[in-house]
């Protein structure tokens, strides 16, 4: 037993220099090194979500009649500012990975921001899928060619799937999960599966009020 | 005056002008902060549409999105956005010269367990022994059978103090199950623990989730080896999975290098299962274990353990024959010679004694993890662990009992810095028996001459059974831009074995351009001596005294001052990836260790040695349907100054798979190994010499549920010896030419 105490005693003399010097990192890093943008990080997180965005396609379901004919090509837009590429890293994942929409090829486009309501209403007339950035959460909720029947609106960010969009892809504790919003969904003659919804660990369910 | 006033005039009034007539111009484009000036239109809103720009990403992104994608979006959800160095091991700035084996890596390659993939990891040198001991050395360091890497499955080490060695079918899994090895060549002490001294492999199974349903795999050879394994996996309750497994192992008889049979026919079972549930959001419970019972025999070669006292020292059988004075031949206690065509020392006769080896090992293993609010990561992981064996043929039991207490933990602050550290605590408790076999059983006198009729092979004596180890680290990785990224950390570690030490490494990652990175690395790392390098007596070899009439025994003391071997290890690496379809990654070492240890008795006197290596790797798919992987490593070892032989200076290999169909993959494998000495203490050196293996396969997939593989091994010749355990068995068992079916079927 004493022998235990001494090498507990000797750990213990070693545990407070390391916690001196854990505390010393972190005073140092907050203190010297403030906030700065790390575009390995945006990166890095684009290609995650770009990642959730194919998969999710997969688990979505369109109405036949909301879809251009079984050889035609359907848009994926993408709205915002992309500082990070993301367009370029879907559109590299698409190619390279053959990723269709119920058998159809996907064509990516992007559009600088969401439309006002006197811009052209067909704006998203041949898009299936429209991924808003994060750039442009503030403008969501004024959007009004944003909720188009068998378009599928996703966007980064909660707020998306909160005031109506199908899914956010939201970064939280160091990870990116789904926000979906079944309403949305409905609302858009879309389908979502079931599977996609028992994933508790990558999907969270939008609940109103909730 | 009135002129230059004019002029003065003039030149300003040109000069304000130009202004009021440029500002516009320079301003265009450039929106005034907080404002839009009156009447302004913005451009004219349309879907444009991208065009493939391939420089948009670096061929290291394009493969890490692949491999993101290739993730289902449970395992997606697990991936941390921003990891810790060291941790995330397929990250391409990763400073550390990392290697990752998959399930196609051992099922496309033939192997039987993944244990026999890592042949083809570079730098490491896998061979077969008796009793299908497989032994795994990394990078040119400590002799044939000592592995001075810490091995791990599941983050639970492995590494067996008793002898040093890892049981590596004893941990192996069934590859439904096998998610991949992470093999990170060189000291991690920082990160990983005591012992990564010449590297880490660590065996990560998939998620209870990841395997639902059942699967079924049947390997069989030709020589009548056998594997079986069976996995079962369901759901328990909402975000509950669990799994269970049982395998089943027959090992055929081998045959020695003479010809001789081996008698190492035996069989493994093992039972496992593993539980899995999400508490909360991002708080995951997992419970798992394992019991395992291999039976086995043994050999311990008596060839050249008595002696007549001549200079040198002449086998009591030749003493006879000589005609030598007083000369006796071997107790009635010893089995019978057999004939063996091995080319021994003139006048050995040869003698063996075989004793059961029975293995049982068996652990649980809990782990609480979570991510909080504010990006921590952590877990704590608790296991406990049962081992008992009996080595039969030099008459020790033991047992082994371990409980384990690991907390991890990793957060991100700000956007550079990534700080990592945990504690841990483990409590070992030893059971050790010595007892007589029967070729010992006759009147003998100790080192002092004094009659004893009771001494052991190996004698643990009073020496100590209980062991405790406490120890922390941490580590820090910074950013200091998005291509120089610097990790650096401690481990400290209090333990009976070891001592206090302190463990530190740093590593500084470089992206030079969008292909390419390099690092560099400095780490200091210690390995504890083995009990049985510290503790064990070693008697197996007595002398015939003519003028006594007496036997006497020689005893050959473990070393308890033994001191930890330390290494100090300088790495360099370069990492190139000038198209997605290409990688290509070199890495050198040189590692200055004092007091390292070479496995087997009668010697433990600790040497100097450097080691000074590269490899140099490759991974290409020149066409869609032919993918390439291989590479060569070199490594010289110095003991005191003097160059080793125990450790192949090359290695190299080479792996194709040609896509011939969609369901058909034609799979090649060359490895190559220079020559190398088995160095006995008491035996004539046994040279291996090099060689050159071909294994080739077809591999049938006619969809995910069913994987059918014809394959042959080791073609180029009818077979060749590989290893040993030095000093206790007199020859090498061949490695034979082989054929080999496997089949996969999932439901």
């Amino acid at each position: 037993m004493l022998s235990l105490i001494t090498k507990f005693k000797d750990f213990a003399k070693a545990m407070r220099f390391a916690s001196f010097a854990i505390v010393s990192v972190c005073v140092c890093s907050n203190a010297s090194f403030g906030k700065t943008d790390s575009s390995e990080n945006a990166r890095t997180e684009a290609r995650f979500k770009a990642a959730y965005l194919a998969h999710l396609l997969h688990y979505s379901t369109w109405n036949e009649e909301d879809l251009p004919s079984a050889d035609s090509t359907v848009g994926l837009a993408v709205v915002g500012e992309d500082k990070h590429h993301f367009a370029q890293v879907l559109l590299y994942l698409i190619d390279e990975l053959k990723i269709t929409i119920q058998g159809r090829k996907v064509k990516v486009f992007s559009l600088a921001r969401i439309p006002d309501a006197d811009e052209e209403k067909e704006m998203f007339k041949d898009c299936a899928v429209v991924y808003f950035l994060q750039s442009e959460i503030n403008r969501w909720s004024e959007c009004t060619l944003c909720d188009k029947k068998g378009v599928l609106a996703i966007g980064e960010g909660s707020k998306y799937a909160r005031e109506g969009a199908c899914v956010s892809i939201v970064r939280s504790r160091n990870r990116v999960k789904l926000l979906i919003n079944r309403e949305g969904y409905a609302s858009r003659n879309l389908k979502v599966s079931s599977r996609l919804l028992r994933l508790r660990s990558a999907v969270d369910l939008y609940k109103k009020g909730g | 005056m009135k002129s230059f006033l004019v002029f003065f005039f003039f030149r300003s009034s040109v000069r304000m002008g130009l202004l009021f007539f440029l500002l516009p111009v320079l301003s265009y484009g450039q929106e005034p902060i907080g404002s839009v000036e009156a009447n302004a239109t913005l451009p004219k809103l349309e879907l444009v549409p991208i065009e493939r720009n391939d420089d948009a990403l670096t061929p290291f992104e394009k493969s890490e999105l692949r491999r993101l994608f290739g993730l289902d979006l449970r395992e997606l959800a697990r991936r941390p956005v921003r990891g810790v160095l060291g941790y995330e091991q397929e990250y391409w700035r990763n400073p550390a010269s990392v290697h990752v084996l998959r399930p196609d890596d051992v099922s496309l390659n033939g192997h039987v367990l993944t244990v026999e993939a890592l042949r083809g990891v570079p730098g490491m040198h896998v061979t077969r022994g008796l009793g299908y001991d497989d032994f795994a050395i990394m990078r040119n360091f400590s002799g044939s059978s000592t592995e001075k890497f810490l091995a791990m499955v599941d983050g639970r080490e492995v590494l067996q103090i008793m002898g040093g060695t890892v049981n590596a079918t004893g941990e192996g899994v069934p590859l439904e199950i096998l998610d991949r090895v992470e093999i990170i060549r060189g000291p991690g002490a920082s990160i990983w623990g005591t012992n990564a001294v010449s590297g880490v492999y660590n065996i990560v199974t998939k998620s209870a989730a990841a395997t639902q349903g059942d699967s079924v795999r049947l390997v069989i050879r030709d020589d009548g080896t056998f594997l079986g394994d069976y996995v079962h996996g369901g759901q328990a309750g909402e975000d509950a999975f669990y799994r269970v497994w049982f395998r089943d192992q027959e090992y055929a008889e081998g045959t020695l290098n003479s010809g001789l049979s081996a008698k190492d026919d035996g069989s493994f079972r093992k039972l496992g299962f593993r539980y899995d549930k999400t508490l909360s959001r991002d708080l995951d419970f997992t419970f798992a274990g394992a019991l395992g019972k291999r039976r086995v025999h043994h050999v311990l070669d008596l060839s050249q353990r008595l002696y007549y006292p001549t200079e040198p020292a002449t086998p009591v059988d030749a003493a006879l024959l000589q005609g030598l004075p007083g000369a006796v031949g071997v107790p009635i206690t010893w089995p019978p010679s057999r004939d063996s065509d091995l080319s021994m020392p003139a006048d050995y006769t040869r003698y063996e004694y075989w004793g059961e080896m029975p293995h049982d090992a068996s652990h649980l293993r809990a782990k609480l993890s979570g991510v909080t609010d504010s990006d921590l990561e952590w877990s704590l992981a608790g296991y406990a662990e049962q081992y008992k064996t009996f080595l039969g043929h030099v008459g020790r039991r033991w047992e082994r009992k371990e409980y384990d207490l690991d907390f991890k933990a990793n957060k991100p602050i700000g956007d550079r810095h990534h700080l990592a550290f945990g504690l841990a605590t483990r409590h070992m408790d030893f059971d050790v028996e010595d007892v007589m076999t029967p070729p010992w059983k006759f009147d003998t006198n100790d080192t002092w001459g004094t009659p004893a009729t009771d001494i052991t092979v190996l004698d643990h004596g009073d020496s100590p059974t209980k062991f405790d180890r406490f120890s922390a680290f941490f580590q820090d990785s910074y950013e200091f831009s998005d291509s120089i990224l610097l990790s650096a950390g401690a481990k400290f570690e209090e333990s009976d074995l070891a001592g206090s030490g302190v463990q530190p490494g740093a590593r500084l990652s470089w992206a030079v351009n969008k292909t390419n990175v390099l690092w560099s690395a400095y780490s200091r790392a210690y390995r504890t001596p083995s009990l049985v390098e510290r503790y064990s007596k070693v008697s197996y070899a007595r002398v015939w005294v003519p003028t006594k009439g007496i036997w006497l025994n020689q005893s050959f003391p473990g070393n308890s001052n033994l001191e930890k071997e330390e290494t100090d290890a300088f790495e360099v690496g370069w990492r190139s990836q000038p198209w997605v379809d290409f990688t290509a990654e070199l890495s050198l070492y040189h590692y200055d260790t004092s007091n390292a240890i070479f496995s087997g008795p009668p010697n433990y006197e600790p040497h100097d040695v450097k080691t000074t290596g590269g490899e140099l790797t490759f991974d290409y798919s020149p066409f869609h349907y032919w993918t390439l992987k291989g590479g060569v490593s070199r490594t010289i070892s110095k003991k005191e100054g003097v160059e080793t032989d125990n450790f192949p200076k090359t290695l190299a290999n080479v792996s194709s798979h040609l896509r011939l169909r969609d369901d058909l993959i034609f799979s090649q494998n060359f490895y190559y190994a220079a020559d190398r000495t088995i160095a006995g203490e008491s035996y004539n050196p046994i040279p291996i010499p090099a060689h050159l293996r071909m294994d080739l396969g077809f591999i049938w997939r006619p969809d995910e549920s069913l994987e059918v593989g014809l394959f042959g091994r080791d073609l180029l010749d009818p077979h060749h010896p590989e290893n040993m355990y030095q000093d206790l068995e007199l020859e090498p068992a061949r490695v034979e030419r082989s054929f080999l079916l496997s089949i996969t079927k999932r439901f």
